[in-house]
């Protein structure tokens, strides 16, 4: 029988690629980069062979969608960001079986979700980010579900969420389960962001105060309480993705009854505006 | 020289006046109460003579604007909550003397800064109902401070620096109370009553007692920093300008002093409320 091993909050900025070349930004992102080998490594010495990941660059506008292609494989330059990341390689088996099962119970769920086998349905960076550094450590297979999700709420991502555990759990596979997104995310605004050191800074003082917070309580493990306010946070504080990653993964470890304390494995760091952090959530 | 001997941040909830008028209500305030009680006793201990009180419910729109009446004596109820607060008698001496000093010190300072001692000019709760227990019997001056709804913080700190001034050159012992709630949303009236006693929304709340907390570490500069998106984000009350003159009074991101919290924070009709004393 499968199982979620282990569970985390991940960051995905473009400078941790950045970093590892010359220029400016070179070792500035290594805490966060420990972070995605900490967090691949636990999950290996857990047994982990696959990585999900609710990845809050994939947009979607209607309806909830997986990829879970039988294998990922070409170069990636962001639409975003070309400047940032360019002809990134990148190679990864996939699980459409897993994404599939997903699919079927969110669905049964009353959720409308598509799982896609298309040669030409890429990744987003914020699945090829954390995998670019995890697979470091292992051969992970990844599903990647869209959760950048335009006109949804966070109870059907809940769902989305109960429906990753069960597939899992009527599976063989062995699950890293990543949300990846950012706490606050108000991009700094194109005008003031050199004048701001951008790249290193936060645009909101009130936005990072909010993190730290939360952050507090994730390592208390007061998710119950953090929960009922996770709506606002995510309107307040310009949640990445509206945080449907973060809904998603609530989901799927068992909401407001959830009460594991965190470990936070890479220190909360703001970048380009927005706060980041790698966050490690226990599966109990 | 005058100086400023006390400042707080005080709640001035009606449910206050239930809590000590209506036996229904009885007691459900009185650490609000009790924490004015001690502002009572300082008071008296550091012989203040005048309070000066940033109003949150004396709401302007243009300006800067001060009562600068002789004297403040009727009888008051609340055109906002009527059902709350009624047939409370006030019989307070003004300062019109420091309330001149103040716009003489705004004035110099390019500011558009006005007085008003006509006989007609009422006075609101945020000033009456945290006098009627903090001066009872102390007999110092009230000198209400309208809060401008529509000011920026920035224009607030400048104001509030001004006020500071002119306590300097005055004879004044004076207390400077910023008379408003942390977050101020208030409870959906359709669920008015069961809120009496509880902070709308998880989100304010925790902001709140974040923002408590960064007050108790003395991280004045980063509360500061965030105060706009707070007032903005958590619904301060009248834009929280109350707090921002404060801080421009007490010296703002160079304020080195300690807060007391002399009654916990607690919900109210869905806003965040405490009684805070900042030492001076």
């Amino acid at each position: 029988m499968g199982e979620i091993v282990l569970a985390a909050k991940m960051t995905h900025v473009p400078t941790m690629l950045m970093s590892e070349q010359e220029g400016p930004v070179k070792g500035a992102r290594q805490t966060a980069i420990d972070g995605h080998r900490e967090i691949a490594r636990r999950a290996k010495e857990l047994g982990a062979d696959t990585v999900v990941i609710c990845d809050t660059h994939w947009v979607v506008n209607a309806g909830f969608h997986i990829n879970a292609n039988k294998h990922f494989e070409g170069l990636f330059t962001s639409n975003e960001f070309p400047q940032f990341i360019k002809d990134l390689p990148y190679a990864y088996d996939g699980d459409p079986a897993l994404g599939g099962a997903i699919a079927d119970i969110a669905t049964q769920k009353g959720v409308h979700t598509l799982s896609h086998q298309v040669d030409s349905l890429e990744l987003e960076y914020g699945t090829l980010v954390p995998m670019r550094f995890m697979s470091r450590e292992a051969d992970f297979k990844v599903v990647s579900i869209a959760a950048w999700c335009t006109v949804h709420n966070h109870d059907e991502s809940r769902l989305v969420g109960e429906a990753i555990r069960e597939a899992v759990e009527a599976s063989d596979s062995k699950v890293l389960l990543v949300a990846s997104g950012s706490l606050s995310h108000k991009i700094w605004p194109n005008k003031d962001y050199a004048a701001n050191n951008g790249t290193f800074t936060i645009s909101s003082e009130f936005n990072r105060q909010v993190d730290l917070h939360v952050l507090d309580m994730w390592q208390a493990g007061d998710h119950a309480t953090f929960l009922k306010m996770l709506g606002e946070y995510a309107n307040f504080c310009c949640g990445e993705g509206s945080m449907h990653d973060t809904a998603m993964l609530y989901g799927a470890l068992g909401w407001d009854s959830y009460d594991a304390k965190c470990e936070v494995v890479t220190e909360y760091f703001p970048s380009s505006g927005t706060g980041q952090t790698n966050v490690i959530f226990p599966v109990t | 020289m005058g100086k400023i001997v006390q400042a707080a941040k005080i709640t001035h909830v009606p449910s206050i006046w239930m809590s000590h008028t209506m036996p229904k209500y009885k007691g459900i305030r009185q650490p609000a109460i009790d924490g004015y009680a001690r502002l009572r006793q300082d008071a008296i201990d550091r012989k203040v003579d005048t309070f000066v009180i940033f109003d949150t419910h004396w709401i302007t729109n243009q300006g800067f604007h001060l009562n600068t009446k002789e004297h403040h004596k009727g009888r008051f109820i609340s055109h906002e909550l009527p059902h709350m607060l009624a047939d409370m008698e006030f019989d307070y001496r003004g300062d019109h003397e420091l309330g001149e000093a103040i716009l003489d010190v705004l004035r110099e300072r390019g500011e558009r800064a006005l007085g008003h001692s006509h006989p007609d000019m009422g006075m609101e709760y945020g000033t009456l109902l945290p006098m009627y227990f903090i001066n009872d019997g102390v007999n110092a001056r009230v000198l209400p401070v309208a809060v401008n709804q529509f000011s920026s913080i920035a224009e607030n700190r400048v104001w509030g620096e001004a006020i500071a001034e002119a306590v300097k050159r005055s004879d004044r012992n004076v207390s400077i109370l910023a008379s408003g709630s942390l977050s101020h949303d208030f409870t959906p009236n359709e669920r008015s009553v069961d809120g009496l006693n509880s902070v709308n929304g998880e989100f304010n709340r925790q902001m709140d007692m974040r923002v408590l907390d960064l007050w108790e570490q003395g991280r004045f500069e980063e509360f500061l920093e965030l105060l706009p998106d707070y007032a903005k984000k958590c619904a301060g009350e009248c834009a929280m300008n109350d707090t921002a003159l404060l801080f421009g009074a007490l010296g703002w991101g160079s304020y080195k002093g300690k807060i007391d919290i002399y009654t916990p924070y607690f919900g109210s009709s869905g806003t965040g409320q405490a009684n805070i004393s900042f030492s001076v």
